[in-house]
């Protein structure tokens, strides 16, 4: 089910209305409900793979904790067994649904590139909704338990209501269990503020996605399927596609969010002004945070984080942007923009010394010029990435970059007018609300409901009259 | 919490309620004055396109809507004189909404795409003029040409009738022409009408039609059993082919030329989701018909406009089956894109060519070589 649809317009107020009558178990029991109805709208077919995933986390998160409880001879071995079987249950489903048949390819690329011909099997399946999302989720409930950083629960269906609690279930934020299960298993308190926060969070995620996002798309889709676009108009729709990504995504987050919001229910910010960021480390601490949080906790820091060396530490720092950019999608366009990513955070790595010791630009520029100049030069640099991300394959990226560096073609001005319709809007009111409230809710409140009224007004408008119909969510393939 | 305290939250609500309905008012009429250059205070509304007057129901002259503009004389297109200036072919296309032009944007309804087409071949000589109104049927044709367009001496008539007047539960009549005037309150919210279009782009397509298809069976239930027309309407496509003449009759006293293109709808056999959804939502304008039937007057429609080609030796632009049946060329059930109304175009323009080709006063001024009036 899509936020920005009729059914989810018919389905929240029914959900929220219920939730709020019923007592506080029953609350729980009708989420769980509801958010197998929100995912079984799109295809009933994948719950089981959802409920496959709950019981054996379930499972494995009650064994691995018995092991740590009775501390037995062998017990570590066991609990490295248990936690294996929850990482090849849900690596296995992620692999096999979204993986098998890129790898089966890719072989078979290999294998006639040295001469032995392959015809791999390929498998005839489609890529279930939030796979990404509520795998990582689940696995990272295991992991946490194995390193006995919480304890599990023995409430089955809360923990199933925390794996598939459909604000976040299909594109996030990917919450840990030592957060958002303690939120599900307590009561929550209606609270008039946080409601409203909900519902303004909701009314900003729907501008971003349903009138910038969707708005954007036809004008870079243009570009991108276009046989010989020139060098101006593919970077031109590379600041485009920077935007509708970031509003896309964090457009549903925001949804999500507020969602979770009105129904007492606090998730976690995953996006943070990312193309504010003046460096590649900043970008990530602002960019879906719940992905890179993740990648650093299960991932860099048990390869070894920064603890063996510098080599290894960028080594551990381009494995996990890799993976990082595999994890958005079975292609090599996405390896290749998390190479990207990961180039430029070892860049940044490598020279910030350097930059910390001299420091003739700090001598010559105020500060607020150097600030402007890094956040342009990083925006740039992301829309590079970005540019491989949106590519269709990789002899279209090579084409694309020959146009860009080649300044091919002609470059009309008209073009950025979609940027600047669709974007400005929204890029003013981001840095109003910045600067009034630092995005605290506290804050915002506090301005008049009056001033309030006419912007919401103005978001409904060109949220029901400017905006495109129904599209799905970027993220949701991934 | 005291009494005055809940009385003036309560005023407090409903005066923000009724500012935020007062700015999407004012949104939605600055967004018109940007967009459309639209009035910001008078009333703006399609029903001020048209007008019924001693000619019938016709464009409202100087009228303006969103794209449509319409000239000083009540035509989509340039301006033209009353005088025909010598070195000129005036060419009117004249039908109902599929001619007048829904979903194509500006300048590429098929009136304007031929207008190009046959300048591109005879620069200069052609004023092409959309002379169609939404809801006009053959018998308004030939009262408003005779009436009116004929003033103008065109020397041709491009003539798409639809049929799907037949199949109202009220056949046009030869007498009633007019219609009454929508009355107009003195405000308007613009907000109302565009806040139904946009309920009805986001209701799901599946829920629309299973609403409409609900109300045909009620209103089908509520009927005599022989009500329902299971083949097309006999009586009513013998009135259709009597109009049809009637209109050819007029042009041809009045000296013109007359073209007659098959109508067609856009419900292909594979009957794809767009094709149900049409599909409803013409069945939905015309509860006496089955799907069948509705679907089999388009063809019997088609059938007697080739017969009424050979018997009267009027020339046929068969678009009917030359046109993709997909959302690329249609808008809906049977109003053209900007792709479908350019194959109408080329259809009545190879019509036209053939005309002038074969008549030789008019390829004399076709091809003239004198300064023709550039459109």
């Amino acid at each position: 089910m899509l936020f920005n649809s009729f059914a989810f317009a018919i389905f929240f107020p029914i959900v929220l209305l219920l939730y709020w009558i019923l007592p506080f178990r029953a609350q729980n029991l009708m989420l769980l409900v509801a958010s197998y109805v929100f995912y079984g709208y799109w295809d009933w077919r994948f719950l089981a793979l959802i409920a496959l995933s709950t019981i054996v986390d379930y499972i494995t998160g009650l064994k691995i904790q018995n092991e740590n409880d009775i501390l037995s001879d062998g017990f570590e071995k066991r609990k490295k067994i248990w936690l294996t079987v929850s990482m090849v249950t849900n690596l296995g489903i992620l692999g096999f649904f979204k993986y098998y048949n890129f790898f089966a390819d890719s072989f078979a690329d290999v294998a006639s590139s040295i001469g032995v011909a392959i015809d791999p099997m390929y498998l005839n399946i489609i890529l279930p909704v939030g796979i990404s999302f509520y795998t990582f989720q689940t696995m990272s409930y295991t992991i946490d338990i194995y390193r006995g950083k919480m304890k599990p629960t023995n409430r089955f269906f809360d923990f199933a209501l925390y794996v598939a609690f459909f604000p976040q279930l299909v594109a996030g934020p990917i919450e840990r269990a030592k957060d958002l299960l303690p939120r599900l298993l307590n009561k929550r308190k209606f609270s008039k503020s946080q409601f409203y926060e909900g519902l303004h969070l909701i009314l900003l995620g729907l501008f971003k996605k349903v009138f910038v996002a969707d708005n954007l798309a036809p004008f870079i889709d243009k570009v991108f399927r276009a046989s010989d676009p020139s060098g101006f108009e593919i970077w031109v729709a590379g600041w485009g596609f920077a935007i509708q990504v970031y509003c896309d995504f964090s457009g549903y987050s925001d949804i999500a969010r507020g969602c979770a919001k009105c129904m007492g229910i606090e998730l976690m910010i995953n996006f943070n002004h990312p193309y504010i960021a003046t460096n590649p480390v900043e970008r990530w601490q602002r960019w879906h945070i719940s992905l890179s949080s993740w990648l650093r906790d299960y991932l860099y820091i048990p390869l070894g984080g920064s603890r063996g060396g510098e080599r290894k530490t960028l080594r551990n720092l381009w494995i996990t942007m890799l993976l990082g950019g595999l994890w958005h999608g079975a292609a090599w366009n996405f390896v290749l923009w998390g190479a990207w990513e990961g180039v430029m955070l070892i860049t940044h790595r490598m020279c910030k010394p350097f930059w910390d010791a001299h420091t003739f630009m700090q001598k010559i520029f105020p500060p607020l010029v150097r600030r402007l100049f890094k956040i342009f030069l990083m925006f740039n640099l992301i829309t590079v990435g970005l540019i491989i991300f949106r590519t269709r394959s990789i002899p279209h990226l090579w084409q694309l970059w020959g146009n860009v560096f080649t300044f091919k073609g002609t470059a009309d001005p008209l073009i950025l007018m979609p940027l600047v319709w669709y974007a400005l809007p929204l890029a003013v009111y981001e840095f109003i609300q910045y600067q009034i409230s630092r995005d605290n809710w506290s804050e915002i409140e506090k301005v008049s409901g009056w001033f309030r009224t006419v912007v919401y007004a103005v978001f409904v408008y060109l949220i029901a009259f400017h905006g495109a119909s129904a599209q799905s969510f970027i993220y949701f393939q991934f | 919490m005291d009494f005055a305290k809940i009385i003036k939250t309560i005023i407090k609500y409903i005066g923000m309620g009724l500012l935020f309905l007062f700015i999407l008012e004012i949104a939605s009429r600055t967004d018109d004055y940007v967009k459309w250059d639209a009035p910001f205070w008078s009333n703006y509304s399609n029903d001020n396109l048209s007008v019924s007057d001693e000619y019938g129901w016709h464009n409202r002259p100087n009228a303006t809507f969103q794209k449509w503009v319409i000239n000083s004389h009540g035509f989509r297109g340039p301006e033209i004189t009353f005088e025909k200036p010598d070195s000129i072919i005036r060419v009117f296309c004249t039908g109902a909404s599929a001619t007048f032009g829904l979903y194509e944007s500006k300048d590429k309804d098929y009136p304007s795409q031929l207008r190009k087409m046959l300048n591109k071949k005879y620069p200069g000589r052609f004023e092409v003029l959309n002379a169609a109104c939404p809801g006009m049927s053959p018998p308004r044709i030939g009262h408003y040409y005779s009436g009116w367009l004929s003033k103008f001496s065109p020397d041709i008539i491009a003539y798409n009738p639809a049929s799907d007047f037949y199949t109202n539960p009220y056949p046009p009549s030869d007498t009633n022409i007019t219609r009454t005037q929508p009355s107009q309150p003195p405000l308007t919210f613009r907000l109302t009408s565009k806040a139904k279009i946009a309920f009805k782009g986001f209701l799901p397509r599946s829920w629309q039609m299973t609403y409409k298809r609900w109300q045909i069976a009620n209103i089908v239930d509520s009927q005599e059993d022989d009500w329902l027309w299971e083949t097309p309407p006999l009586d009513r496509m013998e009135l259709y082919r009597k109009h049809i003449i009637g209109v050819i009759d007029t042009v041809r006293a009045q000296g013109s030329k007359i073209i007659i293109g098959t109508k067609t709808n856009s419900i292909s056999s594979e009957m794809n989701d767009f094709d149900k959804y049409n599909l409803t939502n013409w069945r939905h304008l015309h509860v006496r018909c089955t799907d069948i039937s509705l679907l089999q007057t388009d063809i019997v429609a088609r059938k007697i406009i080739l017969e009424i080609g050979k018997e009267y030796n009027v020339p046929i632009a068969d678009i009917a089956p030359n046109i993709p049946k997909t959302h690329e060329y249609f808008g809906d059930h049977h109003h053209f894109t900007d792709k479908g109304a350019k194959i109408v175009a080329k259809f009545m323009f190879e019509q036209i060519v053939k005309i002038i080709e074969n008549d030789s006063l008019l390829y004399s001024r076709a091809i003239n070589s004198g300064e023709g009036k550039k459109q």
